[in-house]
């Protein structure tokens, strides 16, 4: 199966690269970008070829194609790959407004093609056997999860609002909102949040906490803040605290790691050795093309993510709780 | 020499006087184990301080503050919170101060943490997380009885706070008592922002903070401090895990170190532990965090008095 990659912009397409480059059932063939000097070096670092223009690139032999652009451009870029038939995989967050990212979900089905939105954590063997847990009842009733995913701040068009979209809110609760959404299989009733820029000189929020309740009544905390200290031994963390009426269980998803104190770089790092979930997405959505099934995270998955994240946003502008209003899709 | 007197029937007093004895500068006056053996005491020696060990009624509380004498109390040592205020009121009407023991303020590792925070080992603070972790309980509110010290440790180390959000779930669990969650969202005035998490949901206690601010990162999980860790084969997992409890092997006794520090604050040498109004401060937290969870709206604090 012959794959394009659209934009190397978010730093996730180089891990998406390798792992279509490794797949054994999957080609990078095409890589689009904007910026001909990253387009080129990808294209010579994958083995791909290059193109400066859009529908050339659409109009190469590829079936499938990841969005990594920049947030704002994903409704443009899912909707061009749409209308030429092409399957797409879309980083998150999946638009930048929730009317853009119901139009993408729209065309994409008008279509007959593929939408999925790249969730990786959700791949994490040790996500994967929480979850079981959880559905499995072992925890009882669950009441509340306390949640991170801290990073280090990312720069670039990261801290650019129109074109990301927002900063640490917009890059983080999307992650940690999917796995709720997909282990306890409930929605989202009201949010309550504090963002603010506390950290760098930004003109985005770079810091935050946010508080869900679920229409169950669970009660759900998310710090989405790029607060990891550049000393950090790694990039930031996703950590889950699911609490039920018969035990708690806490996933630490990058916990399996070596440390290495490291004298020659002055610096101490963590090097994981779990599988990696990126490889484990690609090859979810090279099976979900190759069989045309449903994908596993759906650009309703992305929807009701980027939901959370406006609401979040509002209730931080007007202090205090915001009551979700779920957009019916047709 | 300061002269000091332990008060109480409880089981620990000879245990308090004996911690008293060892603090240089002091003399340990005497123990009274019943309101007329206290006002005797107080009446024959120029006493300065008196410790009440556990329980104790109001009525020797209030003749100890009538007396002019200082006051160390366990935390409410079965008194409401009327009487505690009253008691305080009346120590202050009398020139004396009351005391509050149970503070995070003298726990090695809260105190050290303050410590750098205010010499600026985090920079200007962004996001604080903390957590106290415990089993089911049949106390009452959570706010109150699992999150007083964690405010207080909030307060005197951050600041005021400006805001309060809090969520808070409970179910009566099959051994019949209650369990209890809370999130807590703390907006300090200086604009940092915390999260306090209560749970009783918890095999052990525990408790976690991390710290962070423009300039680096303070973490501490009770659970990663046990400087000993041993295995018994066909030894009960829970009885061991007792035996490990966090600070154990530290060598340093908090209640002991407030006592140390008190004695310094009466000598005007350092500044006091947790007072009563300290106390009713992070009682105000709890109840706009319990007004916050029943209204399901943030609660505003203003000049140290909870208004919506």
């Amino acid at each position: 199966m012959k794959v394009g990659i659209l934009s190397f912009a978010h730093m996730h397409a180089q891990s998406y690269a390798a792992h279509l480059r490794n797949h054994p059932d999957a080609e990078l063939h095409a890589i689009w970008d904007d910026d001909p000097v990253r387009g080129e070096a990808m294209a010579a670092a994958y083995g791909a070829k290059y193109y400066r223009d859009l529908t050339a690139f659409l109009q190469s032999p590829i079936e499938a194609v990841v969005v990594c652009s920049e947030n704002a451009r994903h409704k443009a870029h899912v909707l061009a790959c749409a209308k030429a038939k092409k399957h797409v995989l879309c980083e998150k967050p999946i638009a930048t407004t929730v009317p853009d990212a119901e139009e993408m979900i729209r065309v994409c089905a008008a279509e007959a093609v593929i939408l999925q939105v790249a969730y990786p954590v959700r791949f994490s063997p040790a996500i994967e056997r929480v979850k079981e847990l959880v559905q499995s009842g072992a925890l009882g009733e669950i009441l509340a999860i306390n949640s991170t995913n801290h990073g280090q701040m990312p720069g670039g068009w990261f801290v650019e609002e129109e074109q990301s979209g927002g900063g640490a809110a917009t890059d983080h609760i999307v992650h940690l909102m999917d796995l709720v959404r997909w282990m306890l299989a409930d929605e989202v009733k009201s949010v309550y949040a504090e963002l603010d820029t506390r950290f760098h000189q930004l003109a985005v929020e770079d810091c935050g906490m946010v508080s869900l309740v679920l229409e169950s009544g669970v009660i759900v905390g998310i710090d989405p803040s790029w607060s990891r200290p550049k000393t950090f031994p790694t990039w930031g963390d996703v950590t889950m605290r699911i609490v039920g009426t018969q035990g708690t269980v806490e996933v630490d998803v990058f916990r399996q790691h070596l440390l290495h104190y490291n004298d020659q770089a002055g610096k101490l790092n963590q090097l994981p050795w779990a599988v990696d979930m990126d490889a484990r997405l690609i090859a979810d959505f090279v099976q979900a093309v190759k069989e045309k099934r449903t994908p596993s995270i759906s650009g309703l998955d992305g929807l009701r993510t980027l939901e959370v994240v406006k609401a979040a946003y509002e209730s931080n502008r007007l202090q205090q709780t915001v009551f979700i209003d779920r957009a019916l899709l047709a | 020499m300061m002269k000091v007197a332990v008060a109480g029937a409880d089981d620990s007093a000879k245990e308090r006087q004996a911690s008293w004895s060892q603090i240089h500068g002091v003399e340990v006056a005497g123990h009274a184990q019943s309101l007329q053996e206290l006002r005797c005491l107080l009446a024959e020696e120029e006493v300065e301080l008196v410790e009440f060990a556990g329980t104790v009624e109001g009525t020797w509380v209030t003749h100890a503050a009538r007396s002019g004498v200082n006051i160390l109390l366990d935390e409410h040592a079965g008194m409401s919170d009327q009487q505690l205020v009253a008691a305080a009121d009346l120590c202050e009407q009398n020139g004396c101060v009351m005391y509050l023991t149970d503070s995070l303020r003298f726990s090695p590792e809260y105190a050290q943490a303050r410590e750098q925070v205010v010499s600026g080992a985090i920079g200007k603070p962004g996001v604080l997380r903390l957590r106290r972790g415990t089993h089911a309980s049949a106390d009452g509110c959570i706010f109150s009885s699992l999150g007083m010290r964690e405010f207080d440790w909030l307060r005197w180390t951050f600041g005021e706070v400006e805001r309060v959000q809090a969520n808070k779930v409970a179910r009566e669990v099959a051994t019949g008592k209650l369990l209890q969650y809370a999130l807590i969202i703390l907006r300090m005035r200086d604009g940092a922002i915390a999260q306090v998490e209560l749970s009783q949901a918890e095999s052990s206690e525990h408790t976690f903070f991390e710290l962070t601010g423009d300039a680096g990162m303070l973490l501490h999980d009770s659970r990663d401090s046990l400087p000993i860790r041993w295995s018994r084969g066909g030894t009960d997992r829970q009885a061991v895990a007792g035996q490990m409890e966090q600070g154990s092997h530290a060598g340093i006794d908090p209640l002991q170190k407030q006592r140390e520090q008190l004695v310094r604050h009466l000598l005007g040498e350092a500044a006091a532990g947790m007072t009563v109004r300290d106390w009713l401060l992070a009682k105000e937290i709890a109840q706009a965090a319990s007004e916050s969870a029943k209204a399901g709206k943030p609660v505003s604090l203003a000049k140290g008095e909870v208004a919506q």
